[in-house]
Order: structure tokens, then C-alpha cells, then sequence
């Protein structure tokens, strides 16, 4: 086996209770790397289209890339691919979209020290089980003791139970309960974001997964590698700047906070507005005075962006977790909350309980607005009166959710769910993209990309994708080697990964070869969406972006849509697609080496 | 509450299960005091007290260690209000001690407890020698039993042709000190320091510089403790003590 790989993949079928374990295909993962790559790969060989997310022939898949356990630059990264369950088209609700999500922490690779590339989980379990893997022992034992935990008492009944040196990623009570944005979470408050994944694992009646490995990885040739290593390390450690390395490590995403509201972008109001009018006290610099206590890292990163804190007075005194780091924003400013400790306390809930808090973030952004304009009452929220920056309301509706409980049955469905139950016009106040909520970025400032994202990416509007086609490329390269955006945002450069890859698994790619490899990922992801029945109207837009932004330096912004389409013809046209229905063409489709793609 | 009122809340009372647990602060445990106010305050007032002793505080500067200044009678401290958890020291303690890419196999290992720190755990050189002591080798002309003290570095060290893998010292690790020495595969005592022969790898990679070396000054009794000890004291203070309720949203 050829360094960087396990070299083997286990396969858990819990309907049988069968594990298998097969060796990796390594033409495959030459041609798909790992990670997101071999996910997509997986996910088309092993579905056939217009099955739903959660019935229990959907594999669930957490990987590992290539580059995971190695000593490199945050080589951290635990990818989960499976049929999302929160997106898919608007004709054919009953199909859904492919997901990708990653998450940090230390899941990944030491899975990768226990010799498994990756695990597919299919089948669904009769009673609440968890799998449990030490090395080449692995089994499925009766969960019922944790079902229904939070991930802090999860995590802690963890460390109790099996030692602070095991690694596990599991569900809350969300994914339990289906909530159609429940979250996979390892380490309490890192999550496999957006999309759903823990209401697919939730659905196999799978609560955690735990692994300790004691195998060593090799790395096919160490003196390469160790020049690409240093290369990387310097590249990285060396930016200055603003956004430079010494900026990451001291404030981790929360640098933009306030600098994502003057330019315009940030999400306020429910993406109504790009600059928060009440940014005061809501940024970095006063969660590093009165919040923070310490950095916290993935694996192997030198930047560990995660801050833990922990809040000092008030209603929450006493409060331990991290953050709030950029995309928290859609619990603060999308909600209009101006109180950090409340604030954090939202996110603090929502990683409890599983839930992605950028998705729950968007949709508590629609019920305010939809409470504003007179399209709900309190009788419909079962009497919570939810007004812009009411932190308590905000704490009782998340629990409604993740508890399926009265009007959170309807909450936790989606957002096209609310639209169609409650109608009276407030699609125009649901921002979403392929009935996945949109992130913390706001589009609609001069200088923003951030609609290309959201709109074309694969999973829904995803603020990860990238907004033009060359950072697409270098995101779904990253996902599939396993390391982290964040170092590469801060230095390291692609031609470094390049040389890493090749050092610790013998493949010999040029850099050519490397691109080629990120447009075949993401055109078979695209495929993939395609044979579900996405068209090129799911790359679509609500209609707040053609509104004009009213407030701060950017006032007077918008989209237009002849604009947005000639984009999108563009962008189409440059991937090798068929601008007309976005269907990537059979030219494309064999020059990437995917002959195989039907659609 | 502010972090002066939390710092002096903190600050443990003379005779105290806390102030016990302090007893034998380390030098850099004094550096910090000074350095960072009023955090370090619990701390500083009963360091003044216990370290009238001269600590050549210049003894092991970290520049002059990166440099790859030999390190002679040191221990290895590690500090959790720096660390991160990244476990680069482990990856490189693998890698230098074992040429593997395996933490599992690593020297020093990291913990991580909920409310989130980690706890760096390593073998502290206990001047008393508990786990040399447990070996049941005749020592030989120059006094070394199988696992001895290397006179070159004054760290541990193990000949393995004369080691009876009986398990002894690993023994006496776990029920006297932190437990960091295990037997491997074959059956021979690991996880104790060598200090890569006078020249700690860990230390020069850790990115945070989390990991120091000092002289050895105090026993291991008060330095070498368990994880879930050390871990409990450093949520602590980290986090503010009995007031923390990690859920209070509920």
C-alpha cells in the first residue's frame, strides 16, 4: 500500500449488523484522491436516482483524505458525504441533492491510525446503536444508554466511558428527532455543517461512532516530503497582513465580524441588510476581553482558530464554550441580537443539541421577519413571541426544534416547508438556495461573490463552494485531501498540497493533473445533482437579491437578474457544461475521465 | 464577574485541597505570574513564599534549547493555558522516538476534557526515581538497572538486553505518578523520556510553545499527577471555578 492511505474501508450495514471491511481501490483514489472525491465517486456507484435521503439504503460516508494523521499543516479535516437532507429540487421533493460536509477535530485521523480510509454506514438499526472501533475490532453494541443525550453530556459520558483519548463524531437530540438541518458534531461544538447529516445518521439509528487506532501511516517518500512540509509551513506562518497568519491565530474567522459588516456583506435582519447597525459589542475584539480564555486546535494545526470562552456576568455567568467565530452571526446579526453572552448562549444551545446554527440562524431569521409582517402570530409558535434579538425566544424555539416538539415539527422541516404551510407571500422572506438556507454572507455588496456560491454549489447555498470557478477548484481539492481551508486561506499554496500528496503517496501529478482532478470531483457532483433531477433553474436566487441594500457604506446595492444570468451562462460555459440546462456535456464529461456518468 | 474578582476568588486558602495541589510550583508557573497580571495573581502570592530557593531562571532558555543547546537534568512542563491540543508534539515525539507516523506510540500525550483543556502528560524525571527503584535487575558496575538514569542527560533510559519486560516500573508509574509508562507490543516499558538525548524535539516543534524545560527542582510527586487531576484543577481556574454551569441555557 502506498503511503498516505489506510488502505482499507470498512463497511457497516446495520439493517444485517455485518461488517466488512475491503481494501481500497487505488486507481479509484488516484483518479478521486479521497475525502469529498471519493465520496462523490461512492455516492453515484452506490445510489440510484430519486431514492430519499433517509431510507436506509442511503450510505452514509465518513472519510478520511489522503493527507489526514499526517504531519502537515492541519491535516484535520473528518469529510461526510451522503444524500443531503435538506436539499433538492424544486420539481421532485422527493429526491435530494449529494452533501458534502466536513468537520475539524481529531476524528479523521484517528481513524486513519486505526487502518480505515472510511466507513459507509448502511442499513438502519431497529433500536438506538453506536459502533465502536479499536483497530481491526470493530462492533455494534446497543446505544439506548446515550439516546437522547446533548452533545455535552455525550461527550462527557464519553470521556467516562472510554477515555479522553478516544475520538468520536455523533448526533444530538436534533438528529434524533429528524431535523432536516441536524448536524453530525464531534467534540461538542465542531460540526459536519449544513445540509443535514445528522438526520441521515439519525435515521439509521446511529448515535455515535468512536475509534481509537493505534497503527502507524506511512509516507512513501519522506525526503520529498519533508521540503514540500517546510515549504508549506513558511508559506504559512509567514503571511502578514491583515488576514495574515498572526490574524487567524488570534482571532480565527471573528477578524471579519466587523469587517464583513462595512463592506456590506454580512447577514443582518434576515439578509434585509449588509452593514449591522448595532456591530457594537458583537465583534472580535470584545469576545477576545470578555469571552475569551484560550485558543483551541484541530489536529496538527499551528493556527487553532477555535477560541474557548467562557461568560463572565450576567443571565449566563458561567457559560463554557467557543466561539463566536464568523458564521455565529446568523445566530447574532441575522437575528438582530445585540447581547454576546446571549448570543453565545444560542450557539452553545444549538451545538447541544445538533443543530447547525447556520441553518437555524436563517430560519430564525424568516420567523422574526415573518412575525414582523404580520405573516404568522405568536399562536402559530405556540405562543413565544419572537421579535428581532429576543435571545430567550430565540433559546425556546431551538429547543422546540431539536425536540420535534408542537410548532418545531414544522420549524424543522425547511424553509420551503414554512413557505408552503403558511403561504401569504413569505417566499420573498425565505433565503435559500436548492432548500438550503443561505450562510452568514450577504451577496449583494459591490466586490461580493459569494451569489455564484450559493447559488452553484453542489449542496445548496454553501459559503465554503467558493464564488468563482478557481476556488471551487481549490475547495473541493482541499475537501478531498483532508486538510483544512483555513491554513491555505492564510498561505499555504496549492502547488505545496500538490507536492505533499505526491510525497506521501508516490503519485506523480503535475499541477495540471492536480486541477483536472478538482474539476472531475465537482463536475461528477454536478452530475450527481443532475441525475437526481436538478436543472439550471435550481441554480436560483430569492428575490431579495434584486432588492437594493437601504443602510451603510454599500446602500443602494443589488443584483439584477439579466446580470446574475449572464453570469451563470459564463460560469457554465467555462465548466464545460450546457449553458441552456447545465447538464455538464459528454465532451467534458470524457475528457475528466467520467465516461461512466450517465444522466 | 471580572477576571480580578475571578482571579482573587482563586486564590486558594493556605492548607487548602487547592493550595496543597500548588504546593510545588514550577518556574514557569512564576514567569507566568509576572507576566500576565492579573491572571497569574492566584499564583504569584504563593510563589514568592515557596520559591525563595535560587532558581537559576536563565537555566534553560528556550532560544538557546531551539538552537539545540544540550539539555542536561531537565524536566518537561507542559502549559494548559497555551495548549491548544494540535498534537504536533505527539506526531514529532512518534516520529523522532519511533520514526512512525503513530501518536500512539508517542512520549507525551495530550488530553482533552470538557469544558475544553488539554492536558499535556509526560514523564516528569521524578528525582526519586519510583519506576527505577520498582526494577528488579541487579545493577551492574556503574549502578544501572535495566531502566537507569542516562548520566549524560540525567533522563531515563533502558537496555533492553537486560530488561525482564516483568512490568514492574510501569507499575509504579501508574499508582505513584501520572502513568505516562506503558508496555508496548513487546512487552518493554515505553513512554518514558529520554529528552531526545539532551535535545527535546517536542519542544522546539510545539507552534504554541506550550511545551518548556526546566530544571528539575521539586519532586514528582507534585509535578507527575494524573490527567484527570491536573485536568480538573486546570478547569479551574481556566474557567472560573464553582460558579461554571456548562448549560445554563437550559
Amino acid at each position: 500500500m502506498p503511503g498516505g492511505y489506510a488502505g482499507k474501508v470498512l463497511e457497516v450495514d446495520l439493517t444485517t449488523g455485518k461488517i466488512a471491511n475491503k481494501p481500497l481501490d487505488m486507481k479509484e483514489a488516484q483518479m478521486f484522491i479521497g475525502g469529498r472525491g471519493l465520496g462523490a465517486k461512492w455516492l453515484w456507484d452506490r445510489t440510484k436516482p430519486g431514492g430519499s435521503p433517509f431510507a436506509p439504503d442511503n450510505p452514509l460516508m465518513i472519510l478520511s483524505g489522503p493527507l489526514n494523521g499526517l504531519p502537515a499543516p492541519a491535516t484535520c479535516r473528518t469529510i461526510v458525504v451522503t444524500k443531503s437532507g435538506t436539499t433538492f429540487p424544486k420539481a421532485n421533493p422527493k429526491t435530494a441533492g449529494i452533501l458534502h460536509t466536513t468537520t475539524g477535530g481529531r476524528f479523521s485521523p484517528e481513524l486513519k491510525f486505526a487502518g480505515y480510509d472510511a466507513i459507509i454506514v448502511t442499513g438502519a438499526a431497529r433500536s438506538p446503536v453506536c459502533l465502536v472501533i479499536e483497530d481491526d475490532k470493530v462492533e455494534i453494541r446497543p446505544a439506548d444508554k446515550y439516546w437522547g443525550m446533548g452533545n455535552y453530556e455525550l461527550q462527557m459520558t464519553l470521556d467516562k466511558d472510554f477515555g479522553p483519548r478516544w475520538r468520536s463524531v455523533y448526533i444530538g437530540p436534533a438528529g434524533e428527532n429528524g431535523v432536516r438541518y441536524a448536524n453530525i458534531m464531534t467534540e461538542i461544538h465542531r460540526a459536519c455543517g449544513r445540509g443535514g447529516s445528522g438526520a441521515v445518521m439519525g435515521s439509521k439509528k446511529l448515535k455515535f461512532v468512536i475509534v481509537k487506532g493505534s497503527k502507524p501511516l506511512g509516507i512513501q517518500n519522506p525526503a520529498a516530503w519533508k521540503k514540500a512540509n517546510i515549504s508549506a509551513y513558511k508559506n504559512m506562518m509567514s503571511s502578514s497582513g491583515s488576514f495574515g497568519f498572526a490574524d487567524w491565530r488570534r482571532l480565527g474567522t471573528a477578524m471579519v465580524l466587523s469587517g464583513a459588516s462595512d463592506w456590506g456583506q454580512e447577514a443582518c435582519y434576515n439578509f434585509r441588510e449588509g452593514t449591522y447597525d448595532k456591530i457594537d459589542g458583537m465583534e472580535g475584539e470584545t469576545a477576545i476581553r470578555n469571552l475569551w480564555v484560550g485558543n483551541d486546535a484541530c489536529f496538527m494545526c499551528p493556527i487553532a482558530c477555535l477560541h474557548k470562552g467562557v461568560v463572565r456576568s450576567g443571565k449566563f455567568q458561567g457559560m463554557t464554550h467557543d466561539g463566536p467565530e464568523y458564521e455565529g452571526v446568523m445566530m447574532g446579526a441575522n437575528c438582530g441580537v445585540q447581547d454576546l453572552a446571549g448570543w453565545q448562549a444560542n450557539i452553545a444551545a444549538a451545538d447541544d443539541y445538533g443543530l447547525c446554527y447556520i441553518s437555524m440562524g436563517n430560519v430564525l431569521g424568516f420567523l422574526m421577519e415573518c412575525m414582523e409582517k404580520g405573516v404568522i402570530t405568536a399562536a402559530d409558535l405556540d405562543g413565544i413571541d419572537l421579535k428581532w434579538g429576543d435571545v430567550d425566544a430565540m433559546l425556546e424555539i431551538q429547543k422546540k426544534v431539536a425536540y420535534a416538539d408542537g410548532c418545531g415539527k414544522l420549524i424543522g422541516q425547511n424553509l420551503r416547508a414554512m413557505v408552503a404551510a403558511w403561504g401569504k407571500g413569505c417566499e420573498a422572506y425565505a433565503m435559500e438556495t436548492k432548500g438550503q438556507g443561505f450562510a452568514a454572507w450577504n451577496i449583494r455588496a459591490k466586490g461580493s461573490t459569494m451569489h455564484i456560491s450559493y447559488a452553484t454549489a453542489n449542496k445548496g447555498a454553501d459559503h465554503l463552494t467558493g464564488g468563482d470557478i478557481d476556488t471551487q477548484n481549490l475547495r473541493a481539492m482541499n475537501d478531498s485531501l483532508g486538510v483544512c481551508l483555513f491554513p491555505v486561506l492564510s498561505g499555504i499554496k496549492p502547488e505545496d498540497l500538490c507536492a505533499l500528496l505526491n510525497a506521501a503517496t508516490g503519485f506523480k501529478l503535475t499541477m495540471e493533473d492536480y486541477w483536472n482532478t478538482a474539476r472531475r470531483i465537482y463536475t461528477l457532483e454536478r452530475s450527481f445533482n443532475m441525475r437526481e433531477g436538478f436543472t439550471r433553474a435550481d441554480d436560483s436566487l430569492p428575490a431579495r437579491a434584486w432588492e437594493p441594500l437601504t443602510y451603510g457604506p454599500y446602500a443602494g446595492d443589488k443584483l439584477t437578474p439579466e446580470g446574475f444570468q449572464k453570469e451563470l451562462d459564463e460560469y457554465y460555459k467555462a465548466r464545460g457544461w450546457d449553458p441552456k440546462s447545465g447538464v455538464p456535456t459528454r465532451e467534458t464529461l470524457n475528457k475528466l475521465g467520467l465516461g461512466f456518468v450517465k444522466i | 464577574m471580572d477576571l480580578k474578582k475571578m482571579a482573587k476568588k482563586e486564590t486558594p486558602e493556605e492548607g487548602s485541597e487547592l493550595g496543597k495541589r500548588i504546593s510545588a510550583p514550577t518556574r514557569r508557573d512564576f514567569l507566568k505570574g509576572l507576566a500576565i497580571g492579573a491572571g497569574g495573581l492566584a499564583l504569584s502570592s504563593l510563589l514568592v513564599k515557596e520559591t525563595t530557593e535560587a532558581i537559576d531562571l536563565d537555566y534553560f532558555p528556550l532560544e538557546q534549547v531551539a538552537q539545540g543547546q544540550k539539555v542536561v537534568g531537565g524536566r518537561i512542563v507542559h502549559d494548559y493555558r497555551i495548549c491548544t491540543g494540535c498534537q504536533t508534539c505527539e506526531l514529532t515525539c512518534a516520529m523522532a522516538n519511533h520514526q512512525e507516523v503513530n501518536p500512539s506510540k508517542s512520549r507525551i500525550k495530550i488530553y482533552r476534557y470538557e469544558p475544553r483543556v488539554h492536558i499535556g502528560i509526560v514523564c516528569q524525571q521524578c528525582m526519586d526515581r519510583p519506576c527505577v527503584n520498582a526494577c528488579p535487575v541487579e545493577p551492574d558496575k556503574d549502578g544501572r538497572r535495566a531502566l537507569y538514569e542516562d548520566p549524560k542527560t540525567k533522563a531515563l533510559a533502558l537496555n533492553t538486553a537486560r530488561c525482564l519486560k516483568c512490568g514492574n516500573c510501569v507499575e509504579a508509574c501508574k499508582s505513584n505518578r501520572n502513568g505516562n509508562l506503558y508496555q508496548n507490543a513487546q512487552g518493554y516499558p515505553d513512554g518514558f523520556c529520554t529528552l531526545c538525548q539532551g535535545d527535546p524535539k517536542c519542544v522546539k516543534q510545539c507552534p504554541f510553545n506550550a511545551l518548556m524545560v526546566v530544571p528539575r527542582t521539586t519532586d514528582g510527586m507534585y509535578a507527575a499527577k494524573p490527567a484527570s487531576v491536573l485536568a480538573q484543577w486546570a478547569i479551574d481556574t481556566l474557567y472560573g471555578g464553582p460558579k461554571m454551569i456548562i448549560d445554563n441555557w437550559k
